[in-house]
């Protein structure tokens, strides 16, 4: 098993944090965390969501503050804000 | 618009203070952009920023206060007038670097301070104690259209003395403050490096701090007086993108409609456009879209073209007034300055860049352009005095 | 060319909208929206078409929130949210971006006399655009409340916000004059009576006979200073049967220019109000509004 395997229970708990506080920090009301798909798309203009850039920044600056790591800038961020799965991805993996 | 003469400037920036200091260093092209050392950064860390040098302007008291007194004084040159007139001020923070650090130290603890936090808050206040201090009797006008606050409050003051005549104090200030520190930085739009305009290799703005006021009054009571004219404010024009909150429209539409309105203000065509300071903030969106913009406007025989904010920062709400105050000296003294900072061109933004060191030729007719957040698009025109 | 007043929108209270868009807003944006939207009600946009945006303190629960982000958790990690919409202008960039706005659009801050600044300027664009969208506003906070506490008492603090749609077709309401002039006070006072008095005074009896006056009234001390200005025949808009008192804010001043555009609409008799603004720091506005019955 790799250390980003969905079936991973570390990683699933972290991908329901992840829900949490996007739920949370964007002030979503009526949008039940638990609803969220792991592999849904949060930012496309055709996501269910659709969340914009700066919600994404929002959820940028939670995560860090939160786990205590830090995206990079060079642009590539927004690759790991695909879904809750990438962003756990990432968080895990920074982590260690 | 006509008849409106310049008959007076001020300017403060991390450049130094006064005409002759920035000329200076437009002519030497060399960044002042430095470490922060106004207020803690605190875990943010450094990110290189524009500051006026704490020998010209000391650090005690409203900072935004003292900035534009400093300016505001020199424009005025110790002059009076018999009648009342105009003050129009642009600025983003106002009195906010004194509110937010009260705010912080005391974290919004209800009692007698909160009088003292609100005291200088309100942007108006800026005007009302300027006035005051400079003892002018005139109406205050303060605008807070973000980054173009202070490009707007020239041209209202301009279309008042087109209008009626008289006179008006007009420019802008802002200061360096954690709020838009920090801000900018949660919008990644903040560069680790000195800010890059217009260049390939560009990551985003570096903020700065100041100050620039221009005295204005109607030509034919200037000549009358014998008053020396610096140059004419004869065009500006103001157009919203309508598109997002933070970002410019991708081809610049807003941009577009403002440079277009302010030459049809001036009665001008583009092809009279010698010299154009752009925003060039540096960050991706505004250079690519701005330089769309440019082309639009100017077509193949785009003007030379760029942006002073990789010697000055960027600094907000004063950014307008500092960079046409910058657009007058390059007027007057025949020198378009090179954009610093700019090393390589990005290919995507097809404009004429001054070149490396300036060029020194006769210039008759400038355009500034000042875009702000909420989409706010100005555009300046400065016309020469002539002989 | 008299600039005319071609429509009005007030809003004092907030309530849910039925766009849940709407109503994640920032408190001063849903204010400044209301009333802009009834000012706009039942007709498109006009094509040309400016926007002129006042408050005295702007995005106040916004900029209070982004400082709180920084204070809790670190200059590194504010929330981008809270400061974008504690940008002043951010207000009016939203405005336009859901009227579909593309004239200029300026915010303008003048501490109490926003309205009427930003009516002042609104004026002066009828040169350049053939309408233009006033519209100022103010949120309440607790913070505000002390800060005004401190400075005398005022009259039921309150919140609000108020539009008027200026043009330069026909029209039965003219906006003849928009003044404002700064007496010397301190930045925490109003300019003294003796200056403000004879102003005010000099306005009315300047204006003919059948005129109401509407008052700044910020504390009930300088309402007895304006009365006094006056002299006892003076009319009062405020004393008027049925009319509103409106609660104090920065930006009441155009609220009380649109309720009193109603009241001369509504009243055949009426033909002229004076309204007077004042503000910490010492400005003093005078506009008087005329209706062609």
């Amino acid at each position: 098993m790799h250390a980003s395997d969905p079936t991973d229970d570390s990683t699933a708990a972290l991908r329901e944090e992840i829900k949490d506080l996007i739920v949370t920090t964007l002030r979503l009301e009526n949008v039940d965390p638990r609803g969220i798909g792991d592999t849904e798309l949060l930012f496309s203009p055709d996501a269910r969501l659709g969340l914009d850039s700066l919600a994404a920044l929002e959820v940028l600056a939670a995560i860090e503050f939160t786990y205590k790591v830090r995206f990079p800038d060079d642009g590539s961020a927004r690759d790991h804000f695909e879904s809750v799965s990438t962003l756990a991805g990432f968080v895990a993996s920074a982590r260690e | 618009m006509r008849g409106v003469a310049i008959t007076g400037v001020g300017i403060v920036s991390a450049l130094g203070s006064g005409v002759a200091a920035h000329l200076d260093a437009m002519r030497k092209g060399r960044t002042p952009l430095g470490p922060l050392t106004l207020f803690s950064p605190g875990d943010l860390g450094q990110f290189p920023v524009g500051e006026v040098d704490p020998a010209l302007v000391p650090r005690r008291g409203p900072r935004c206060i003292r900035l534009a007194l400093h300016a505001a004084r020199q424009a005025l040159g110790g002059r009076g007038f018999e009648t009342p007139g105009l003050i129009a001020l642009g600025t983003t923070t106002g009195g906010i670097l004194e509110s937010e650090g009260h705010f912080l130290k005391h974290r919004g603890s209800i009692g007698a301070e909160d009088r003292e936090l609100l005291l200088y808050h309100a942007m108006g206040t800026v005007t009302d104690v300027l006035g005051r201090a400079l003892g002018l009797s005139a109406e205050g006008h303060t605008f807070s259209t973000a980054c173009s606050s202070s490009a707007n409050a020239i041209g209202f003051g301009a279309s008042i003395v087109a209008r009626q005549g008289g006179w008006a104090l007009v420019g802008g200030v802002d200061s360096l403050a954690r709020i838009t520190y920090a801000g900018f930085h949660s919008l990644k739009l903040l560069s680790s490096a000195p800010c890059r305009p217009f260049d390939r290799h560009r990551r985003g703005l570096s903020l700065g701090e100041g100050a620039a006021f221009l005295l204005l009054e109607s030509e034919e009571e200037a000549r009358e007086r014998g008053t020396p004219i610096l140059g004419f404010v004869t065009g500006w024009g103001c157009a919203s993108d309508a598109y997002h909150p933070t970002a410019p429209h991708p081809r610049g539409d807003g941009a577009v409609a403002a440079m277009q309105s302010a030459l049809a203000d001036a009665g001008l065509r583009p092809s009279d456009v010698e010299y154009v300071n752009a925003h060039g903030t540096a960050t991706p969106a505004n250079d690519v879209s701005e330089g769309l913009a440019l082309q639009r406007v100017f077509g193949d025989d785009c003007p030379l073209t760029s942006s002073t904010k990789g010697l000055t920062g960027h600094t907000l709400g004063a950014a307008g007034a500092i960079e046409c105050v910058l657009s007058l000296i390059a007027l007057s003294s025949g020198f378009a300055p090179a954009t610093a900072g700019l090393e390589e061109p990005d290919p995507e933004i097809r404009i004429r860049h001054v070149p490396s060191g300036g060029v020194a030729r006769p210039l008759s007719v400038v355009v500034s352009n000042s875009f702000g957040f909420g989409g706010n698009n100005t555009a300046l025109v400065l016309s020469r005095a002539s002989a | 060319m008299t600039p005319t007043v071609q429509s009005l929108g007030v809003v004092d209270a907030l309530g849910a909208d039925p766009d849940p868009r709407v109503n994640r807003l920032p408190r001063l944006e849903r204010l400044a929206l209301g009333a802009a939207r009834e000012a706009l009600a039942g007709q498109k946009a006009p094509d040309s078409l400016g926007l002129v945006f006042a408050t005295g303190y702007g995005g106040l629960t916004a900029t209070e929130g982004f400082l709180r982000s920084v204070a809790s958790r670190g200059m590194a990690f504010g929330s981008a949210t809270a400061f974008h919409q504690s940008v002043s202008h951010s207000s009016a960039g939203q405005l336009s971006l859901l009227l579909g706005i593309r004239g200029p659009v300026l915010t303008i801050s003048q501490r109490e006399l926003s309205g009427e600044a930003a009516l002042r300027v609104g004026l002066t664009l009828l040169d350049r655009i053939e309408h233009v969208l006033v519209v100022a506003a103010d949120e309440q906070t607790s913070l505000l409340d002390a800060g005004y506490e401190a400075f005398g008492k005022v009259f039921r603090a309150a919140e609000g916000a108020a539009a008027v749609l200026l043009g330069r077709g026909p029209g039965r309401l003219r906006v003849e004059r928009c003044e404002l002039v700064s007496h010397r006070a301190s930045v925490r006072r109003y300019a003294p009576a003796a200056r403000m008095g004879p102003r005010l005074a000099g306005s009315v009896r300047g204006n003919g006979r059948n005129v109401l006056v509407s008052l700044a009234a910020p504390t009930p001390a300088i309402e007895r200073a304006e009365r006094a200005a006056l002299g006892p025949e003076a009319r009062i808009l405020e004393d008027q049967p049925g009319t509103a008192r409106v609660g104090f804010h920065p930006s009441a001043g155009l609220v009380r220019f649109v309720l009193a555009a109603r009241h001369l609409l509504a009243s055949p008799g009426e033909a002229t109000c004076v309204l007077h603004g004042l503000a910490l720091g010492g400005g003093q506005a005078i506009t008087v509004l005329r209706h062609d019955a």
